[in-house]
């Protein structure tokens, strides 16, 4: 057995000559929107290589999941993909569904969609607005992060929560369509429409930001491909591959909606995708809220578990409360697997039951985490003022990645 | 082009649940193993989404699971690349003070980085949790744990661990 393997950090073990190069250690106290050191081996100002030191903000999540009862994970997953919270619950509840055998009624898959879109605006507000500030623009910081507010209230209107929502649970939702959400989602939606013109205004088509993000970063179509790197990424390189187009799940297979693909794959297309994904969204949430159907919004089989009282509250209030069944959830012995496509790109889980009371092996792989390879790749080359660009470019968050 | 066929002609090992979208393929051999990742490869799985181990009393189960960008009705499938290696007996060792403490040796598998380089933080991920060396891999090293985590393999699930010894006076 090589020893050198176990070495942590050394710099022997890389390749590069040490004597030639500055090393810069860029972090970890936040050099962006979390904790993670970018150590960078520089010739004059040219990067010669970039080592992403991860770990920092590390919650051992798939360990915690594997201890506790299969209900207990999803709060667990929300906190590490905290701007996105809903695609982590629905990720983690396809596969338990999967084990489970349950189908949720089609009112469910609708109002899944729905949260789920809102839920992808939010996202790519929040990566827009951590561009801006990484390029200099508190204005662009400001305006994206005020912006999510009215999304955000949107999901409190509807789940009760306004980041970590819980809301979708084996089977189905928690809660039914509010009163008055459509005409408040309507406001909302065209405040928004008329919010992306001002942002084309100030910011995409800023002659300073489309200096500083032309051509810097690119990522050619193959390379994205053997890389496999995830979500509007990926599809800046010019690759056409959505999870809600090839692997539909929830509403997906009856909504229309395009998936939007760039050409050049530099920073500025990155920034250009997640524009036009946030018009797909507001499409695709004028769809839902028309055509969503009527009907119950949890299974048949959770619904049988519920209790007197919690069948007058459904009937009631439209929500449903947790049975005794989901804490004593013990899906039949299996593998199952799910992809998800979050805001940043796919989540993967991978869980196998042995029909016991925890989760066996629980295994899931975030956006951010594939993404990595941008900094080994695309910023070799560039000068270090730079940097900044793509990893905001990228839309990159520790957290996550560190799961 | 049916993938059910396709697959059968690398291996005979396939297992497929079509209602739980699973394709598996179980390798017997370690030999084998970049062989049939080639002829994967060559299919049109094009990028390594996850590669993570299994622990189970007796043996430890690699997983590489892959999937396509790149050619269409490929892209809908989850495939996993299965691989089992027998675990070595623990070995008991002493430290200078006298404590004795379990080392559990790692296990080796070929690694697939050569074929699919997208899998190379997945891998090192998956060697510091589960004490797995991936032969081959160009750059084995501890990615998230700190290195009081030398060799405790924590995902493992004979891993026990230390509270911080803290005295109040």
């Amino acid at each position: 057995m090589n020893e050198k393997v176990y070495n942590i950090d050394d710099l022997q073990n890389i390749n590069v000559d040490g004597e030639k190069y500055i090393i810069l250690q860029i972090g970890p106290s936040h050099p962006g929107s979390g904790h993670m050191r970018i150590k960078v081996w520089l010739d004059g100002d040219i990067i010669v290589k970039v080592d992403p030191d991860i770990g920092f903000v590390h919650r051992t999540s798939e360990w915690l999941s594997e201890r506790r009862e299969w209900i207990k994970a999803v709060p667990i997953v929300e906190r590490i993909m905290l701007p996105d919270t809903v695609h982590a619950n629905l990720a983690y509840v396809l596969t338990v569904e999967k084990l489970l055998g349950i189908e949720p009624p089609p009112r469910a898959q609708y109002l899944r969609s729905l949260v789920a879109e809102i839920n992808r605006i939010t996202s790519h507000l929040y990566g827009i607005g951590i561009f801006g500030i990484f390029l200099g623009s508190s204005t662009v910081y400001m305006w994206a992060f005020g912006d999510r507010e009215p999304f955000i209230d949107l999901m409190e209107m509807l789940t009760g929560a306004r980041i970590t929502t819980s809301y979708i649970i084996p089977g189905g939702v928690r809660w039914d369509l509010p009163n008055g959400f459509k005409e408040r989602a309507e406001t909302v939606l065209q405040y928004m429409e008329r919010r992306l013109k001002d942002y084309e205004d100030i910011w995409v088509k800023n002659p300073v930001v489309q200096a500083r993000t032309i051509n810097v970063g690119t990522l050619k179509k193959e390379d994205a491909i053997a890389l496999g790197v995830v979500g509007p990424n990926l599809r800046a390189s010019g690759v056409y591959y959505d999870t809600r187009k090839h692997q539909p799940y929830a509403a997906y297979s009856n909504i229309d909606f395009e998936v939007p693909t760039m050409k050049n794959g530099d920073s500025y297309d990155r920034l250009l995708i997640r524009v036009e994904e946030i018009k797909q969204s507001i499409r695709m949430i004028r769809q839902i809220l028309k055509d969503i159907p009527e009907g119950k919004i949890v299974a048949d089989q959770i619904y049988n578990q519920l209790n007197p009282v919690m069948k007058k509250n459904y009937e009631e209030k439209k929500r449903v409360m947790f049975p005794a069944f989901m804490i004593h959830m013990r899906p039949p012995a299996g593998e199952a697997a799910a992809k998800v496509e979050a805001g940043r790109g796919e989540i993967f889980f991978y869980i196998k039951s042995t029909g016991d009371k925890y989760p066996y092996r629980f295994r899931w792989v975030t956006p951010s985490f594939r993404n990595l390879p941008y900094f080994t790749h695309v910023a070799v080359g560039h000068r270090l003022a730079d940097l900044p660009t793509i990893y905001g470019s990228i839309d990159y968050f520790p957290p996550e990645a560190d799961r | 082009m049916n993938i059910k066929d396709e697959l059968s002609k690398i291996s005979t090992n396939v297992v497929i649940e079509e209602k739980k979208a699973n394709y598996k393929i179980v390798v017997d051999d370690l030999s084998k193993l970049i062989d049939i990742a080639n002829s994967l490869k060559n299919l049109g799985f094009d990028h390594v989404v996850s590669v993570t181990g299994i622990d189970y009393p007796d043996k430890i189960e690699v997983v590489w699971h892959v999937s396509s960008y790149s050619v269409d009705n490929l892209k809908g499938i989850n495939l996993a690349l299965s691989v089992a290696v027998k675990k070595p007996e623990p070995i008991k060792q002493s430290d200078p003070q006298g404590n004795i403490y379990i080392k559990r040796p790692p296990v080796t598998v070929p690694s697939l980085v050569s074929v699919w380089p997208s899998g190379i933080f997945n891998e090192r991920e998956a060697f510091e949790m589960f004490g797995i060396i991936f032969e081959g891999h160009p750059d084995l090293r501890y990615l998230m744990l700190p290195e009081d985590f030398y060799e405790t393999w924590p995902m493992r699930k004979d891993f026990t661990y230390q509270r911080a010894k803290v005295f109040i006076e």
